[in-house]
């Protein structure tokens, strides 16, 4: 691939990567929306994040879902300490701690 | 609610810097090592010349995407290789959307600029602080993007040189992961919120063999509906028997699930 060519598809992605990130930030940020707009934006983050979570633990593409019990089960008891204590870092330490003993027990 | 527990009253680094961010950060950016170092492995690897791959970590500023780039760079067509970049990217297009209430209170030279520096880290640990006042919001979420930006850049570069020294056997992939779960569960505040992230990350497992990510705005877009459905059913039932309108106002903070 040539400079020139690599440059032009970095480039187009910088710029459509920023515009998705701005768009809505840019355009409708200060402007009134239709309130069913607005009702569903109060979704976006819970929802996304949750179906970001869910993406990241069974993987994507031809090979998902990939279940591996000691990561759902890490996952799902640091995301509870963190919700209980309201600290990510007990939450990821607890989470860390728990998938290493049962990957060294052979879970 | 605040994501971290350090307090409001620790004053900003350099009469800029909000510290809650660097301590909310903490976690994650051990958790980027090992990605940023394939990112870098990559860059070496690839067709295109090495300084441009590497330079997608300043343009870009996406992991997956930059890998995408990267990777299949001279094993498909150009147009090809970029809307294989752009779709893995298109799940921002929500977080752009589920931010703009947010920024409405913001200057204009924020709402241009800080779009650069929304990836899913500082998508994650922002939208908790989106009730905060506008310049607390502010700081905050420059101080994380900027952190975010700042490590992600030397680490692919480091990544270049080091390749993976990072054991797969700490599944530090994982750590992410772990985070992610705890936010969503931090952030659900209200029984709506509750039924668009379990409908979400239902449809979200559904539709996992999805290429390209495809599945996060599959699922996003299901849980954004059945929390708008939830919000009207409660809503209706409110309307409809005034007497549970007066015990859900009493209740109210007894529907909250933090």
């Amino acid at each position: 691939m040539s400079t020139t060519s690599a440059l032009f598809a970095v480039i187009s992605v910088a710029v459509a990567t920023y515009f998705f990130r701005a768009c809505v930030i840019v355009l409708f940020a200060k402007r009134p929306l239709p309130g069913i707009v607005e009702r569903a934006l109060r979704y976006v983050g819970p929802a996304v994040l949750a179906s970001m979570t869910t993406s990241l633990a069974v993987g994507t593409g031809e090979e998902a879902p990939k279940l591996v019990a000691s990561q759902l089960i890490a996952i799902a008891v640091g995301g509870l300490i963190t919700y209980l204590k309201a600290n990510m870092t007990w939450g990821m330490a607890a989470g860390m701690v728990v998938l290493w003993t049962l990957s060294a027990l052979g879970i | 609610m605040g994501s971290s527990v350090l307090p409001d009253r620790y004053p900003p680094i350099l009469g800029f810097y909000d510290r809650r961010a660097l301590y909310d950060a903490g976690p994650l950016i051990p958790a980027a090592v090992p990605f940023a170092f394939v990112v870098g492995l990559s860059c070496t690897k690839s067709a295109m010349p090495t300084w441009v791959a590497w330079s997608t970590s300043p343009l870009v500023f996406a992991g997956a995407s930059q890998l995408a780039l990267i990777t299949l760079a001279g094993t498909a067509t150009l147009w090809a290789v970029i809307t294989a970049a752009i779709v893995i990217n298109t799940r921002h297009v929500m977080y752009s959307a589920a931010l703009a209430p947010v920024f409405r209170h913001q200057p204009r030279w924020m709402r241009i600029f800080a779009p650069f520096l929304l990836v899913d880290q500082v998508f994650a640990l922002s939208i908790l602080r989106r009730d905060d006042p506008p310049e607390s919001f502010r700081r905050y979420y420059l101080s994380l993007g900027i952190t975010f930006y700042l490590f992600w850049l030397p680490l692919t570069a480091i990544g270049m040189v080091v390749g993976p020294i990072v054991p797969e056997s700490w599944q530090l992939s994982v750590a992410p992961t772990i985070m992610f779960c705890g936010i969503v569960l931090m952030g659900i505040k209200k029984v709506p919120e509750g039924v668009a992230a379990v409908t979400s990350a239902l449809v979200g497992l559904a539709s996992s063999g999805l290429s390209d990510r495809l599945g996060i705005l599959v699922g996003g877009f299901a849980g954004i509906i059945a929390g708008v459905i939830a919000e009207m059913i409660i809503e209706n039932r409110q309307s409809k028997n005034p007497r549970a309108v007066e015990t859900l106002a009493a209740t109210s903070s007894e529907t909250e699930l933090s």
